[in-house]
C-alpha cells in the first residue's frame, strides 16, 4: 500500500483555507459580482481600468484611451503582467475584470505562499508546515490593504521576486534559466521588486566574497544572466528609463513610518506591533536562531529568510514607500520567522521533531487563525450598484471621443474610479471650487474639472526609439481655466450624497441646463443622471442667484 | 524517451488529476455564493493557463525537484511565461482574446519537446 502524502494534505488544507478566507474577506465569497467589490481605492480603480482597456484593445502597446485622458499616443506605462493575467483569465474563465483582477491577486497571493513555503522547508520541512497558518493573515484587515488599496504590483512583483529567492536556495547559480525568467517577470510584474532581486544578487555575491567562496564562473554565470534578462525586457525597460525614472520615481528617500505617514496618503503602513505579541515571541525566537544559523550553517535559504524579513525596513536606507508595500506581505514573510521560532520550541520539548507533531500543530494553528479572525464578511467597496450601473451605460453607450464630466460625487476625488470604470475621457469636478460656488448663492455657467487620467509618468508618447515627450504639461495649460458646461458632452450629476447639499445644487444645475431643448437627460436611476447635450459649445445657461 | 520517466508522467499525470478535481471543490468553497459552471470554469482556466504549461516544462528539472516542489514552481513559471509572452503577442499585433489558448498551447508543446529530448 501506498504511503499518504501527509504534506500534500497539509497543503491542499493550507491552499483550500487560504482562498477561502481570503475570498471572504475581500470579495464576499463570490467571483460574480454585480459590481467591484474589494475596491477601496483609486488605485484599485486604475488597475482595474487598465486591465480591462487592454481587455478590450488587445494590447498594451499604448495606455488605454480613457486612462491617457483621450491622448490616443501615449505608451503603456504600467506593470503588464498583472493586467494581462487578469484580462485572460477573464476571458477564458468568462468572469468580468473587475473580478478577475481580484481573484488572480488572491491566487497570486497563494503561490507566494506556497513558494514561501517551499523556501523555508529548505531549512525544515516541519517548520515550514508551522509556518504556513500565520499567512492566511495577509488578506485579513490592515494586512489586506494591499489588496484593496490597489498594491497590486507589489504583490505580483512579490511573487516573482520571492520564486527568484527560492531559486537561489534551491540551484544557488546552477540554473540559469530561473534566474533570468524570475527576475524579468518581477520587472513585468513591478520594477521596484526586480531592483531588490538585483539588490538580493549583489548580497549573495557580496557573502560569497566575505566567505571566500566567490569564483570566476558565479560571475561569469550572472553576467550571462544578466544579458539574456536584459534583452528580455529591453522594449519595456526603454519605457521605464524614459517614463518613470526620468520622471524622478527611482529617486532614494530615507522615510521614517512617522515622515512616511504624515507626507502623503497610503494604505495604513504595517507595524510589527500589528501582530499578535505570542506571534511576535514565537517570530522573534526564530529571528534570533536565523540571524545565529545564517553565520553557523551558510545555507541561502536562510539569507533568504533574513532578506524577505528585513525589506520592510528598507525604508531607512531610501526606498521610501517600496519598503512600506513589501510590510503588506509581512505575514507571508514573517511566517518564516513564526515556523522556525515554533519548531526549536518543539525541538526542545520532544528532542527529535516529526512531521506528524508539525501537522498536528498546523491544524490546531490553523483552526485558531480560522476561529479567531473570520466571522461575517467584510468585503466591500467604494462602488454600490446605482454608481456602477450609471458607468456601464456610460461604456455602452457613449462614443469613444465623447467626453464625459463628473459633478459632484461623494468619491469625486478617487479620480481613477472615473477614467477607470468609464472607460472613457472624463473629468471630475475640484470640489473646493465647488464649494466656493455654493457659498456665492451662484448657478455659474463654467466650473473648475480636472482631467481624470494615470498621469504619474506625466503622460509620456514616444518620439523616436529612445525619445519621450509629455502631455501633461499642455493638459496642465488646458485645465487652468473653467470648463464651460455648454461645451461638456456628458454630464453626469449625482442626485443624493453624504453631504446633500452638494448634490441639491447638482440638481440645481441639472434642472437649468434641461430647461434647453438640446439637453435631454439619458440616464437615470435612484442616485444618477446624465445628460447628453447635442449641441456643444450653443448658450445653454447664464450665470444667475440660486433661487432664480 | 526513457521508458522510467514515461511511467512517471503517467503517474503524475494521475495526480494532477487528483488535483484539478480538489481544484474545482476548492473553488466551489471558496466562492461558495456562486454556481458551480462559474467556479468549475474559473477552475479549469486557472489549470489550463497557470499550472498545464509550466507543470510539464518542469520536467526539464524532474531528477532534482520532486512533484510539490515542481508543481508549485510551474505556477509562478507558467504566470511569469504567459505574462511576458502575453505582452509581447499583444504589442506584435494579436488580440489579447487569443491568448489563453495560444500561449498555455505553445508551452505545453515546448514542454512536451523538452520531455522528448530527455
Amino acid at each position: 500500500m501506498k504511503k499518504i502524502n501527509l504534506e500534500a494534505i497539509i497543503l491542499i488544507i493550507f491552499s483550500a483555507a487560504f482562498l477561502w478566507f481570503a475570498a471572504s474577506n475581500i470579495l464576499g465569497n463570490s467571483a460574480n459580482n454585480e459590481y467591484p467589490i474589494g475596491y477601496l481605492a483609486s488605485d484599485s480603480f486604475q488597475n482595474y481600468g487598465i486591465a480591462e482597456g487592454i481587455k478590450n484593445s488587445g494590447n498594451y502597446k499604448y495606455q488605454p484611451l480613457s486612462v491617457a485622458g483621450g491622448f490616443k499616443d501615449v505608451v503603456g506605462t504600467h506593470y503588464p503582467i498583472i493586467y494581462h493575467v487578469s484580462g485572460l483569465l477573464s476571458y477564458t474563465g468568462n468572469i468580468e475584470t473587475h473580478d478577475s483582477l481580484m481573484v488572480m491577486i488572491i491566487l497570486t497571493l497563494l503561490t507566494t505562499a506556497l513558494v514561501m513555503y517551499l523556501i523555508i522547508r529548505k531549512f525544515s520541512k516541519s517548520a515550514a508546515i508551522l509556518a504556513l497558518p500565520l499567512m492566511l493573515l495577509v488578506s485579513f484587515g490592515k494586512f489586506s490593504s494591499a489588496i484593496t488599496w490597489g498594491q497590486h504590483g507589489a504583490i505580483t512583483g512579490s511573487l516573482f521576486l520571492v520564486a527568484l529567492l527560492w531559486a537561489f536556495s534551491r540551484f544557488e547559480l546552477d540554473e540559469l534559466f530561473f534566474i533570468i525568467i524570475f527576475i524579468s517577470a518581477s520587472f513585468f510584474g513591478h520594477q521596484p521588486e526586480a531592483v531588490l532581486g538585483v539588490f538580493f544578487i549583489l548580497l549573495y555575491f557580496l557573502i560569497k566574497f566575505l566567505r571566500k567562496e566567490l569564483k570566476a564562473k558565479d560571475i561569469k554565470r550572472i553576467v550571462i544572466a544578466g544579458v539574456i534578462t536584459f534583452a528580455i525586457t529591453f522594449y519595456y525597460f526603454i519605457i521605464f528609463r524614459y517614463a518613470w525614472v526620468s520622471a524622478g520615481f527611482s529617486k532614494l528617500d530615507v522615510t521614517t513610518v512617522q515622515e512616511f505617514v504624515a507626507s502623503r496618503a497610503f494604505p495604513a503602513v504595517l507595524l510589527l506591533k500589528d501582530f499578535n505579541p505570542v506571534v511576535l515571541i514565537f517570530s522573534l525566537i526564530g529571528l534570533i536562531m536565523l540571524i545565529f544559523l545564517f553565520f553557523t550553517k551558510k545555507k541561502t535559504s536562510i539569507t533568504a529568510m533574513l532578506f524577505l524579513f528585513l525589506l520592510g525596513f528598507t525604508n531607512y536606507i531610501g526606498f521610501s514607500s517600496r519598503a512600506f508595500q513589501q510590510r503588506f506581505l509581512w505575514p507571508i514573510y514573517i511566517s518564516a520567522l513564526f515556523g522556525i521560532g515554533i519548531y526549536f520550541i518543539l525541538k526542545l520539548a520532544f528532542k527529535k521533531s516529526s512531521i506528524i507533531y508539525s501537522s498536528a500543530l498546523f491544524l490546531i494553528t490553523l483552526i485558531i487563525f480560522l476561529i479567531g479572525y473570520s466571522g461575517d464578511t467584510t468585503a466591500s467597496s467604494m462602488m454600490d450598484p446605482y454608481h456602477w450601473d450609471s458607468f456601464k451605460w456610460i461604456r455602452e453607450n457613449v462614443n469613444e471621443d465623447k467626453k464625459v464630466y463628473f459633478f459632484y460625487q461623494d468619491m469625486i476625488s478617487q479620480r481613477s474610479v472615473y477614467y477607470g470604470s468609464s472607460q472613457r475621457e472624463s473629468y471630475v469636478l475640484d470640489v473646493q471650487d465647488f464649494i466656493g460656488d455654493i457659498n456665492e448663492g451662484l448657478i455659474k455657467r463654467s466650473y473648475k474639472m480636472s482631467l481624470s487620467a494615470e498621469g504619474g509618468a506625466d503622460l509620456p508618447y514616444r518620439t523616436s526609439l529612445f525619445g519621450f515627450g509629455r502631455h501633461l504639461p499642455e493638459v496642465i495649460e488646458r485645465m487652468k481655466d473653467r470648463v464651460d458646461v455648454c461645451s461638456m458632452d456628458y454630464i453626469v450629476f449625482d442626485k443624493v450624497s453624504r453631504q446633500q447639499e452638494l448634490a441639491n445644487y447638482n440638481m440645481i444645475i441639472a434642472v437649468k441646463l434641461l430647461e434647453n431643448d438640446w439637453i435631454r437627460e439619458v440616464y437615470a436611476n435612484q442616485v444618477v443622471s446624465i445628460l447628453e447635450n447635442t449641441r456643444t459649445g450653443e448658450d445653454c445657461i447664464n450665470e444667475q442667484g440660486i433661487n432664480e | 524517451m526513457n521508458k522510467e520517466l514515461m511511467s512517471k508522467i503517467k503517474e503524475e499525470l494521475v495526480y494532477v488529476g487528483i488535483l484539478l478535481v480538489v481544484t474545482i471543490i476548492i473553488f466551489k468553497i471558496a466562492f461558495h455564493n456562486d454556481n458551480l459552471m462559474i467556479t468549475s470554469r474559473m477552475a479549469l482556466a486557472f489549470f489550463w493557463m497557470f499550472v498545464i504549461p509550466g507543470f510539464f516544462m518542469m520536467y526539464h528539472w524532474h531528477e532534482k525537484l520532486k512533484f510539490t516542489e515542481r508543481f508549485i514552481i510551474g505556477i509562478v513559471l507558467s504566470a511569469a511565461m504567459i505574462g511576458i509572452s502575453s505582452y509581447y503577442l499583444g504589442i506584435l499585433g494579436v488580440h489579447i482574446q487569443y491568448h489563453g489558448i495560444i500561449l498555455p498551447l505553445l508551452y505545453l508543446i515546448i514542454g512536451a519537446i523538452l520531455i522528448f529530448r530527455k
